[in-house]
């Protein structure tokens, strides 16, 4: 049975410029992003995108636009090879797909762009493996450097603590490993070798979370994950400059190895197979995952003000 | 007015190069080696009166333009090696091309103040050799003081430079 599930990510814009991420509702001489997005949507609804680098075609089915919320569907396909179709009840291959024809997955989207913040929360479903978080992001990119040469919109994948809780209420750190690799200090040296070999750090820390307890260093791993605090800053270790953190998690007598400098590893997808109910297309009903969606969107504000408490 | 003279971006961009890689932050060690052991040179050598003579400031004055203009020589290799890097085709990951970009920036900012280093230095040479009869000890000494300081700073900015063109060649020519 294929599987659905939500991802969320956060959606910020930064000006390359500054090198400062801005407010969404003031973007650039005070035009809010809301109104931006709102152009781009509706251009791809009459127009499609195409990446023909990557031989990929997107566009809006539809989408409305409500207190700051965009709710729509998103649709992408790929070409550059052929395919049959094969009817399962006949039996028979029914059509031929061509070369430069697409097959067009829609994908449902939920978007919030909240006023005096830097940060917006980004909703994309994804259909058993697939997603479109790249394609979109770099179709819109396009959109905003032809108005906004010098801004940059960035999804990031959107971790919050209760996910990292999850892992640590079934499970607990057993080591956090920092590995400090050699590189030179004379960034001629560093030209010259251009490689670099790991060695382990020779501090150990072994931190074990208590069921129901809490770790002290979670809220720190939180900020490294969504990218509001260095690597590096984790913790403090004196004469010792690590590079990279690995930490290594018992969940149920399973261990599992989460290295903190690649975060794209810790993939926070919500399964909604369950909940979702399917039209005779075989693909979520609007109003079922519009509905799941939003109720967490909600969860994720309040998850995000939570955590900003916290720090 | 002295806009277009303006020359505190190249010592500004120098200085920035003399940055720890691993950590990007200021080496004391670079700023000891690069700007305290001139002040040392410039210190001893008038004090023990081993001042600069006609006959070594011409030949002085001649090797410091004769590397001015090899080193604006120099900065059009590097202009070009940038462009050539720029045309290329070949795949390399982003942190490589970010460290070449890097040091060739890097670079570039080192040749540009040792010419202004040597031009400088070539200033102060001509003021100490139309200055001995004409002016006070003092001020003969301090010119003194600042053509051995200027002298000693482009001779170590120099060698760095030396290390980090050679590197750069060599990669170059490796490919």
């Amino acid at each position: 049975m294929a599987r659905y599930s939500l991802a969320p990510y956060t959606i910020r814009i930064k000006d390359k410029k500054s090198d400062k991420y801005v407010h969404i509702d003031n973007i650039s001489g005070g035009e809010d992003f809301l109104y931006v997005m709102n152009n781009y949507l509706s251009n791809r609804k009459n127009s499609v995108g195409h990446q023909q680098s990557q031989k990929k075609i997107l566009r809006i089915r539809r989408f409305t636009l409500q207190n700051r919320i965009f709710s729509g569907i998103i649709e992408t396909g790929e070409y550059g090879y052929e395919t049959e179709l094969f009817d399962a009840n006949s039996e028979k291959t029914t059509y031929k797909r061509h070369i430069n024809e697409a097959e067009m997955l829609p994908f449902y989207l939920l978007m919030y762009l909240p006023q005096n913040a830097d940060e917006g929360i980004l909703i994309l479903q994804r259909f058993k493996q697939y997603g479109i978080r790249t394609n979109f992001e770099r179709d819109i990119n396009e959109y905003v450097k032809t108005r906004f040469s010098s801004l940059e919109l960035q999804i990031n994948p959107l971790v919050t603590s209760q996910l990292i809780n999850e892992y640590l209420r079934h499970g607990r750190v057993l080591k956090l490993r920092f590995i400090r690799f050699s590189f030179p200090s004379d960034i001629a040296n560093a030209y010259d070798t251009q490689d670099h070999k790991e060695e382990e750090g020779y501090t150990e820390l072994v931190i074990s979370a208590k069921r129901r307890g809490r770790i002290p260093i979670i809220g720190r791993i939180l900020e490294v994950i969504n990218g509001k605090r260095q690597l590096n800053e984790l913790i403090e270790i004196k004469d010792f400059k690590y590079e990279k953190v690995k930490i290594e998690i018992d969940i149920n007598g399973n261990k599992r190895t989460i290295d903190l400098s690649d975060i794209n590893k810790i993939r926070p997808y919500i399964d909604i197979t369950q909940n979702i109910k399917l039209g005779d297309n075989g693909h979520p009903l609007f109003n079922s995952i519009d509905a799941i969606s939003r109720e967490l969107l909600l969860d994720l504000i309040n998850q995000i003000a939570r955590d900003n408490n916290v720090r | 007015m002295f806009d277009k003279v303006n020359v505190s971006k190249i010592i500004r961009d120098h200085i920035s190069t003399l940055k720890d890689y691993r950590t990007n932050k200021y080496k004391i060690g670079d700023f000891i080696l690069f700007f305290v052991t001139p002040l040392f040179f410039a210190v001893i050598f008038p004090y023990f009166n081993i001042l600069l003579t006609h006959n070594l400031i011409s030949i002085l004055i001649t090797s410091l333009s004769i590397f001015a203009a090899l080193l604006f020589n120099l900065l059009l290799l590097i202009y070009d090696i940038v462009q050539k890097s720029k045309n290329e085709n070949v795949q390399k990951s982003k942190n490589e091309n970010r460290l070449k970009i890097k040091f060739l920036k890097e670079i570039y900012s080192n040749i540009s103040f040792c010419i202004l280093i040597a031009i400088w230095a070539v200033v102060f040479l001509i003021l100490i050799s139309i200055s001995d009869s004409r002016c006070s000890t003092l001020i003969f000494l301090t010119f003194n003081f600042i053509a051995y300081y200027l002298m000693v700073l482009f001779l170590l900015t120099l060698f760095m430079v030396l290390k980090r063109i050679h590197v750069l060649l060599y990669k170059e020519v490796e490919k």
